[in-house]
């Protein structure tokens, strides 16, 4: 398995929606650095542009302003071409956060979970598909024999659970997971959590994790920014952010938080 | 593994144990339909003579032995009229599937090319507005146009007829394409490494032909309509070819005489034809959720680890 | 609000109509020069004359057909200004006046249908919201079920069958007036010409004669209207400002009256819907009735491979379907103030 390291560097990035008079900033100009082992977490309200910035990393929104730089070439640059393209995206990877329809409903799971590796990674032979796929499966706790079914005979943790196989059977350097645990109950959202950080450590990977609340990122992540309004208010060391908050919304935040704290979620494992 | 095996057996059975396959509304939506493929596929066993000869003499009343009389040159009604349900049968199933093939795949490119950029966007526009104009020519005057053009033959009614008809399907399309264009699987897609025709073929179009589909059965049931509209006013099929249309119009003047049998009996076939199919095309979209429903529940080509 | 801003509705929609013309026209243009086949030959495949070329140069240049596809464009496009559209090949008179002339006949048998069948529906309509008898309901339903287009000529057969040859009640389909007559030509609206030139033996002959045809295109047309107006009824009886009206004690007419006004407009959506097949079932009626009209021009330029009447026919008769499209639209807007373009925004 290649550790190859990697830097994703955002500089002045910036993304507006609507024209004129409805002109909205989703993001304002951020400067962020990933590293291959970063684990960094981004919370803030709903609405404060923290998908819009994940999007903007993986590609499927174009930045207003500014440059997003992977390995020192732009991402517009890695997704002009064709092979370029392939190639950013076998190393970043992302979760949607609403997976109801992220899956094809025509389409068993089987083959949308195959269909990165078969283009990403050139994996065509069936019987190296299959290995990939239960090697993924085991390493998720995923049912093998789910795989014959549609995206509607799942449940929402096992949809999310299949997002996750699908970004990460192509062993991606980085994954972006948008809020792939706020719909979840509070015991499977543990799994999940576990189960990503876990996958994480092991592969020696960079993550963005979204969340709206601290408890998880706080046990997920370890540096952190918090958004309001599209502008980041806070960044840190999880453990220094937590201990000494300076913008009072990082304070309202951690006061909202004091029920279900990191450490109840290092007991559901 | 074990387990596994056992749950991806069980699993179909318990699925198809609550989801039955609605047989009796099926048979009854698709029964006119079935009936008039039926009568146009047997028409060489029902009929008793051959539809283009002189079998009598001219203008005999409908008896035994010719059941719907004969007409003015001595053919026998009765099986130009059979032979008759096979000219619409062939023309109602080449144009319902070009239309609809056509449709899916115009109705597709213009919905995938609203709001994208560049000469693809200025192309799919301009489709769009073209096929707003088309459906304003009325579709009778549409063939005697192209009919005029291209000189009679089966290919110029052919190109008039799916010209007009291929606007519905193209309209359904699109509309299905806008919605699904928005659906977050599309950028999944493109996040696993397919490229944009790849996921127009393979995500895109299945999820977007529903409604093109099941309005097929009415495109048949206008394109019977047409081909006899067009075979009565004298533009249609070529002289002998046991047409309805051109049945019932070559009749005309003999009805006036009081012998009426060369007109009325292709006149209720037509009646019928377009009634029943009609019926059909209400009542297919009706059973077709319970029907869908029936099929994708048990994936017989499951594909498993074990 | 100034008068420019409360007539703007109706004049934007009336100002797109020459753009929609242009539009259409440059589209047909290119239509017919898309289409597989050459009309040339076609055209000399009819002509009885030994093939020269020269025949066929001289063919191609009274086609309009000679020249690059953009000199042809030009031209044509010089001619549509000034109102042309060539000359018929087979009569050698302008385009425009063949298919004018015909027109308001095909004009007047389709309004009379289709007006028919408004007034049929109509009445049926009221009766249905006046009695709220499930029999006389279910059979008004039942009609709406023949809500399909059994070909209009199909149903005049059976009238001809029943009235004419069994019954001997109607005269024979064989044109407007006795044979050897001929109709006056004042408007080119038969009946308005009758009625101008004081023609009334005439009249009342061709109206004898338009019993079968206009009594098809009702029974035809109804059902279609019909499930669009009781569907609109339904709707409107259950809205709460029927009710409102109800509780407020209004009279039982000013009820039924402004709950037809408010279904009609569901009507008049779909007359632009059905007009292209009205035309077409116009042509195939004056066909069945020795009618002179559209459909015998469309067919004889057929016969005569006759290009440009072909061309202009298609053009001149979309033109028409334009206009009364634009017609339905402000009938609609005016009837339903919902429906005029920026409303919504306005009253929000
Ligand atoms: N495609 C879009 N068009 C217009 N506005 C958008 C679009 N996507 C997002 N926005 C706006 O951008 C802002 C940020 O949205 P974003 O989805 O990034 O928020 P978020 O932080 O992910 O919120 P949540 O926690 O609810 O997911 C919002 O105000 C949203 O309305
Ligand atoms: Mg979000």
């Amino acid at each position: 398995m290649s550790q190859e390291a990697f830097t994703l560097r955002l500089a002045g990035v910036r993304k507006d929606f609507g024209h004129r008079r409805r002109r909205i900033t989703a993001v304002q100009p951020i400067e962020l650095e990933v590293r291959s082992d970063s684990r960094l977490g981004v919370i803030g309200e709903s609405g404060s542009g923290k998908s819009t910035l994940a999007r903007m990393i993986v590609g499927l929104e174009k930045p207003t302003a500014g440059t997003i730089e992977f390995n020192g070439r732009p991402v517009v640059d890695w997704l002009s071409s064709r092979t370029g393209r392939l190639e950013y995206r076998r190393r970043v990877q992302y979760v949607a956060q609403d997976t109801s329809s992220s899956f094809d409903p025509r389409q068993t799971l089987f083959e949308a979970v195959a269909t990165p590796l078969r283009f990403l990674c050139g994996v065509t032979d069936p019987h190296e598909v299959r290995s990939r796929l239960r090697r993924i499966a085991d390493e998720l706790a995923l049912d093998p024999a789910m795989f014959g079914r549609r995206p509607h005979q799942l449940s929402g943790g096992q949809r999310q659970r299949f997002s996750l196989a699908r970004a990460l059977v192509v062993e991606p350097r980085l994954l972006i997971c948008d809020e792939v645990v706020s719909a979840l109950d509070v015991s499977v959202q543990g799994t999940v959590l576990n189960l990503i950080k876990s996958y994480v450590s092991r592969h020696g990977m960079g993550l963005v994790f979204v969340a709206h609340g601290l408890p998880a990122v706080s046990f997920i992540s370890s540096e952190l920014i918090v958004m309001k309004r599209g502008a980041v208010v806070e960044r840190g060391n999880v453990a220094e952010v937590l201990a000494a908050p300076s913008h009072p919304y990082t304070r309202e935040l951690l006061s909202a938080y004091s029920g279900p704290d990191p450490v109840s979620l290092e007991a559901a494992r | 593994m074990a387990e596994t095996h056992v749950s991806a057996v069980l699993l179909p059975r318990a699925r198809a144990a609550r989801t039955h396959f609605p047989w009796g509304g099926a048979a009854a939506a698709f029964l006119p339909l079935i009936v008039i493929v039926l009568v146009a596929v047997l028409a060489p066993l029902i009929a008793p003579h051959d539809p283009e000869k002189t079998v009598a003499d001219t203008r005999l009343a409908p008896s035994g032995e010719f059941w719907f009389g004969t007409d003015s040159v001595g053919m026998d009604v009765f099986s130009r009229v059979v032979f008759g349900a096979r000219i619409a049968v062939r023309f109602g199933i080449t144009v319902a599937v070009c239309a609809t093939a056509i449709g899916i795949l115009v109705g597709t490119f213009i919905g995938l090319s609203e709001r994208s950029r560049g000469i693809q966007s200025a192309l799919g526009g301009a489709l769009n507005r073209v096929s707003d104009y088309i459906v304003a020519i009325p579709d009778i005057i549409l063939a005697i146009v192209v009919v005029g053009i291209m000189g009679a033959s089966d290919l110029s009614l052919l190109i008039a007829i799916v010209l007009t008809l291929v606007q519905a399907p193209i309209k359904l399309t699109r509309m299905e394409v806008l919605r699904v264009r928005n659906e977050a699987y599309l950028e999944a897609a493109e996040l696993g490494g397919e490229s944009r025709a790849r996921a127009a073929f393979v995500h895109v179009i299945p999820n977007s032909i529903g409604p093109a589909m099941r309005n097929m059965p009415l495109i048949f049931g206008n394109c019977v309509i047409i081909l006899a509209s067009l075979g009565f006013i004298g533009v249609g099929v070529n002289a002998p070819t046991p047409e309805w249309g051109y049945m019932i119009s070559s009749g005309l003047s003999d009805l006036m005489l009081g012998e009426w049998w060369e007109t009325v009996f292709p006149a209720v076939f037509v009646f019928l034809s377009v009634l029943g199919i009609a019926y059909s095309s209400r009542a297919i979209p009706r059973v077709w959720p319970r029907i869908a429903a029936a099929f994708s529940t048990p994936s017989k080509k499951r594909k498993n680890l074990a | 609000m100034s008068w420019y801003q409360r007539n703007k509705w109706w004049m934007v929609r009336v100002m797109r109509l020459p753009v929609d013309v242009f539009v259409f026209a440059t589209l047909a243009f290119f239509l017919i020069r898309l289409l597989p086949g050459d009309p040339v030959s076609v055209a000399l495949a009819t002509i009885n004359q030994p093939k020269t070329p020269e025949l066929e140069h001289n063919l191609r240049i009274q086609m309009g057909l000679d020249g690059s596809v953009w000199d042809q464009l030009l031209r044509f496009w010089g001619n549509l200004l000034h109102g042309s559209l060539g000359t018929s090949l087979d009569t050698h008179l302008p385009v425009t006046r063949e298919v004018l002339d015909r027109l308001p006949a095909t004009i007047e048998i389709i309004m009379l249908g289709l007006g028919g069948a408004f007034v049929v529906t109509m009445v049926l309509g009221f009766l249905y919201i006046r009695f709220a008898n499930e029999g006389l309901r279910r059979f008004i339903r039942l009609t709406t079920g023949f809500a399909t287009s059994v070909p209009v000529f199909v149903v005049a057969i059976f009238g001809i069958l029943v009235f004419y040859v069994i019954l001997g009640w109607l005269p024979a389909p064989l044109g407007r007036v006795a044979s050897g007559q001929s109709l006056p030509l004042v408007t080119g609206f038969p009946l308005l010409d009758e009625v101008l030139t004081g023609n009334f033996a005439d009249l009342g002959q061709t109206l004898l004669r338009y019993v079968l045809p206009v009594g098809a295109m009702i029974l035809t047309y109804t059902p279609n209207l019909l499930t669009q107006f009781v569907g609109g009824l339904d709707r409107e009886l259950a809205q709460t400002a029927t009710r409102f009206q109800v509780a407020a004690g209004a009279s039982r007419q000013w009820i039924y009256f402004s709950v037809m006004r408010r279904s009609v407009s569901s009507v008049v959506v779909i007359f632009g819907l059905f007009f292209g097949s009205l035309i077409g079932g116009a042509v195939t009626i004056e066909s069945l009735f020795g009618f002179g009209g559209l459909g015998q021009l469309g067919i004889r330029a057929v016969s005569t491979a006759d290009f440009p009447t072909l061309q202009g026919f298609m053009i001149i008769i979309v033109v028409f379907c334009l206009v009364m499209f634009v017609a339905v639209d402000l009938v609609n807007m005016w009837l339903d103030p919902r429906r005029r373009p920026g409303v919504s925004s306005e009253e929000s």
